[in-house]
């Protein structure tokens, strides 16, 4: 499983934090340009974050953990090799397309409300009904599952066997584990799960202290 | 000159390839960069605040289902497909974090900030949190209960910071330069005035 990315409470990361209040959008030009290509592209091939995430994963671990953008640059150029190549080829009427809902729709300082709250959710959003009734509610008791997926997953290994109690049901979503490994868009259900700080770091926990996380239905099992 | 000269010449390699190939338009590319420069950043956050700092009735929409009240501002899209909106107090204080990438609420505060993608925040918010937050200036007593919340799978989480006081009869646009990108990530309190 790859876990480059799975950082909560894994120790050998911690370090001072560089904050600064104020930092530009991009700090060279290289990064806009990388964030702009990787928006163009999702908007023309159909976002899948999970198959970006996924790929992001798996990068080398040096090119993980250097620049932001500059992972984001690796993703692009294995997600979308063979349209490099010339093996596969987009219709360049679906390219000026793209390019003009982009400018007309999108590119605004706002959006109309309907717009905003109800046809944006469906486009970049994955809730989805599910086709199965919730296992559990609000107040359940519940472990995480021991094992994790062993592709990509949106279960973090912190909270992985830990007891925590369920504060939200917000209805289900694509499930992103199945959406990255073969497209799948089957919904589960999404619970807003509460653990206590010193169930998942014991003694060493900071007083007063509760992590809040959304699991998928899968990950879950009453404790 | 770039910090990163190799990776500027291979995002110019790709960005020539995709033109000559026609899977891309540039000048989309560029308006793309421009939106995020200008139109999208934390002072929609701050709109959004300072709304619900004046109004009671929109504090409890935003409250209720923050997507559908931050749309009567005109914003979302992408990241804000779902976006919750936790309301700090005197007992509870709410702050942000994503430990396996970067999930942020982009309609309203923009793209991340570097600190809040880095390896050092992802892994120790959750462990430790009041050490990182004194770190980054912010004392909270232990009587005030922390709860981080680590955006996972669909929410997009929006803290409402305090309102100041001093600030009572304030219009929105006299509150909006106290509410801070910090402050709507939990990571300060909103600015005191004065």
């Amino acid at each position: 499983m790859p876990d480059l990315h799975d950082l909560g409470g894994r120790r050998e990361f911690f370090a001072p934090i560089d904050h600064f209040p104020d930092e530009p959008v991009f700090h060279e030009a290289w990064e806009g340009r990388v964030y702009a290509i990787a928006t163009f592209l999702q908007a023309l091939m159909g976002p899948n974050f999970d198959a970006f995430r996924a790929v992001m994963e798996r990068l080398p671990r040096d090119e993980y953990y250097g620049p932001y953008y500059g992972r984001w640059l690796g993703v692009m150029e294995k997600m979308f090799s063979r349209y490099l190549t010339g093996e596969r080829t987009v219709a360049r009427l679906k390219v000026v397309a793209t390019a003009f809902a982009l400018k007309q729709f999108v590119l605004r300082p706002t959006v109309p409300r309907f717009v905003a709250a109800r046809v944006a959710p469906r486009i970049v959003g994955n809730a989805k009904r599910a086709k199965t009734a919730a296992r559990f509610g609000v107040g359940d008791v519940v472990r995480v599952r021991a094992e994790r997926n062993t592709g990509h997953t949106r279960q973090p290994g912190y909270v992985t066997g830990r007891r925590g109690a369920i504060t939200e049901h917000h209805g289900a979503a694509v499930f992103a584990d199945a959406h990255a490994a073969t497209g799948s868009t089957h919904a589960e259900h999404l619970y807003t799960v509460a653990f206590d700080g010193t169930e998942l770091w014991g003694d060493a926990a900071e007083p007063n202290t509760e992590i809040r996380i959304e699991l998928f239905e899968p990950y879950l099992e009453l404790a | 000159m770039s910090d990163h000269p190799e990776i500027a010449t291979r995002v110019e390699a790709l960005e020539s390839v995709l033109t000559e190939r026609g899977l891309i338009d540039p000048s989309t590319v560029d308006a793309i960069i421009e939106h995020y420069e200008k139109d999208v950043g934390p002072l929609n956050g701050a709109r959004v605040v300072a709304r619900a700092w004046t109004e009671d009735a929109y504090r409890e929409r935003l409250l209720a289902n923050g997507t559908k009240a931050i749309a009567e501002l005109g914003y979302g899209g992408t990241e804000g497909a779902d976006i919750r909106v936790l309301e700090n107090s005197a007992e509870v204080h709410n702050v942000v974090v994503c430990t396996l990438c970067s999930c942020y609420p982009w309609p309203v505060l923009g793209l991340p900030p570097s600190w809040y993608k880095s390896d050092a925040y992802r892994s120790r918010m959750v462990a430790e949190p009041r050490a990182v937050l004194a770190e980054m200036g912010l004392e909270l007593p232990e009587q005030v209960r922390i709860r981080i919340w680590d955006s996972s799978a669909e929410a997009r989480y929006l803290v409402l910071p305090q309102r100041p006081a001093g600030t009572d009869g304030w219009s929105s646009e006299q509150l909006i330069p106290l509410i801070t990108r910090d402050a709507m990530i939990g990571v300060a309190h909103a600015v005191e005035p004065g």
